[in-house]
């Protein structure tokens, strides 16, 4: 397991710093990419340990620099999610539905909730959207993933190493396109290409791929992967999690919605 | 609505006045019932911030703005997260749509507040230290990182300032929102166009949004 060290607690505090809490998903190098998404950057000399998995309270500056992190006692238990993962049944393929038009999918995107909080997590306002609209309307949408490779993080000192949001097909006259809807980043439904564009500023496309283990390897000569799946994935460990047992997750309890709706939606 | 409306601006006169604005304040209020029912709706306005200009720094800035009109109280509340920690110019301008990387007319890879006006109008309200006044409060605006500002006026001194200088009525669904700035430090082409004197920095458009009416 690739562990390394971190700044003591004693080190100076900066006047403006920020906390970030939950489970390590991956150490690369000098960053430090937690589960929700975020990146610390390990720019001074360690002196704690830190591992995968562990659950941790990091405090940044401004730059997302480490100051700080402590362990905290939690314990890493299962991922609430993957109990959702069921074998894959090649009789009862998840299949998407079309929309009509744009114009119908324009409204599903303006009609996405938006009193989402103002500290929440892609991957939860992402399920609720997803699913509020199939509670709705029995509309099944995807997902895009697009994951931030260690090189394009440092070249730009980005803050986050993944982000998610629904991806619908829409018929436009006779051709399907693939449309993403953001809607705290974008103002209408795109197409991915436009979507990445707003994240990766060199405007190179992401390499498509299933697996993650395509993005999960060093050295990263890419900026971006994307990876397309059902809209019942929420987490890269879910993906993770599927390549490595080949389970799909094909169904969404009532309770991973109602958390993510706690976690990222203002009642 | 417009009659409760007209109840409670005459309520709220009584109120101002009750609660010690001076005389003058009283009797300009008094003198314009005319503007007060050209003036925008009661009810509440509301706009993601999305992003503009993404690529300036690793942190893509979004919030949220919204303004109530109760009675003669206007409300304006925006708050940015995921900004630069420098003072953030905002404001309401006249237009009906945020800028887009085609109104990047020189094609220096950054809208700035030259080509957003262009694309999203002039400045219609400040959102400052003093929403009554172009004048009072110019300059004083929220600091990120992570800001919240909360500023409340009446509706009628709004009005008037906002009418006085551009002609127009504070008619707030699809109007833009548009706030400005990113760190100091960020590296800026030449052509990068500002206002007064201030440095590019200051004045680029990071985040904007289009106002809707939701009750």
């Amino acid at each position: 397991m690739k562990k390394l060290l971190v700044l003591g607690p004693l080190l100076t505090v900066a006047a403006h710093a920020e906390v970030i809490q939950g489970r390590i998903q991956a150490i690369h190098g000098n960053l430090v990419k937690m589960e929700n998404g975020r990146v610390a950057f390990l720019d001074q000399s360690p002196e704690t340990t830190l591992a995968k998995d562990d659950v941790v309270r990091i405090t940044i500056d401004d730059r997302s620099s480490v100051i700080s992190a402590r362990k905290l006692l939690t314990p890493p238990g299962p991922l609430p999610a993957l109990n959702a993962l069921q074998p894959e049944d090649p009789t009862a393929p998840f299949v998407p539905t079309t929309i009509e038009s744009p114009g119908t999918a324009q409204a599903i995107f303006d009609r996405s909730n938006a009193r989402y909080k103002r500290t929440s997590e892609c991957s939860d306002r992402a399920h609720v959207w997803a699913h509020d609209e199939f509670r709705a309307t029995g509309t099944k949408s995807l997902k895009v993933f697009v994951f931030f490779t260690a090189g394009y993080i440092n070249s730009v000192r980005f803050k986050w190493w993944f982000h998610v949001a629904p991806l619908y097909k829409v018929r436009d006259r006779q051709e399907i396109r693939e449309l993403v809807m953001d809607y705290r980043y974008t103002d209408r439904p795109m197409s991915v290409k436009d979507w990445t564009d707003g994240f990766v500023f060199s405007r190179r496309a992401c390499k498509v791929t299933s697996k993650f283990s395509d993005y999960d390897v060093n050295p990263q000569t890419e900026d971006c992967y994307l990876i397309f799946e059902n809209m019942h994935y929420r987490l890269p460990a879910e993906l993770q999690e599927r390549e490595l047992t080949g389970l799909q997750k094909l169904s969404t309890s009532d309770l991973e919605v109602r958390q993510s709706r706690r976690l990222a939606f203002d009642p | 609505m417009r009659s409760s409306f007209a109840l409670s601006s005459a309520l709220c006169v009584h109120l101002l006045l009750s609660c010690g604005k001076n005389a003058d304040q009283g009797r300009k209020t008094l003198a314009r019932p005319r503007i007060l029912e050209e003036q925008a709706s009661e009810g509440l306005y509301r706009s993601p911030l999305r992003p503009l200009n993404n690529h300036l720094s690793g942190f893509i800035p979004t919030g949220m703005a919204e303004i109530s009109v109760r009675g003669d109280v206007v409300v304006v509340k925006t708050l940015l997260d995921d900004d630069a920690r420098v003072a953030h110019r905002q404001s309401i301008l006249l237009g009906t749509r945020c800028p887009t990387l085609s109104d990047d007319t020189d094609r220096n890879g950054v809208i700035d507040v030259a080509e957003a006006t262009r694309a999203s109008g002039t400045t219609f309200i400040p959102l400052d230290g003093d929403l009554t006044s172009a004048a009072l409060g110019a300059g004083v605006y929220p600091v990120g990182r992570g800001f919240t500002y909360v500023e409340r006026a009446s509706l009628q001194d709004l009005e008037a300032d906002a009418r006085a200088r551009t002609g127009q009525n504070l008619n707030l669904a699809g109007r833009v929102i548009l706030v400005h700035g990113v760190s100091a430090e960020t590296p800026l082409p030449e052509t990068v166009a500002t206002l007064d004197a201030s440095p590019r920095q200051a004045t680029v458009p990071v985040a904007c949004g289009i106002l809707k009416r939701l009750e």
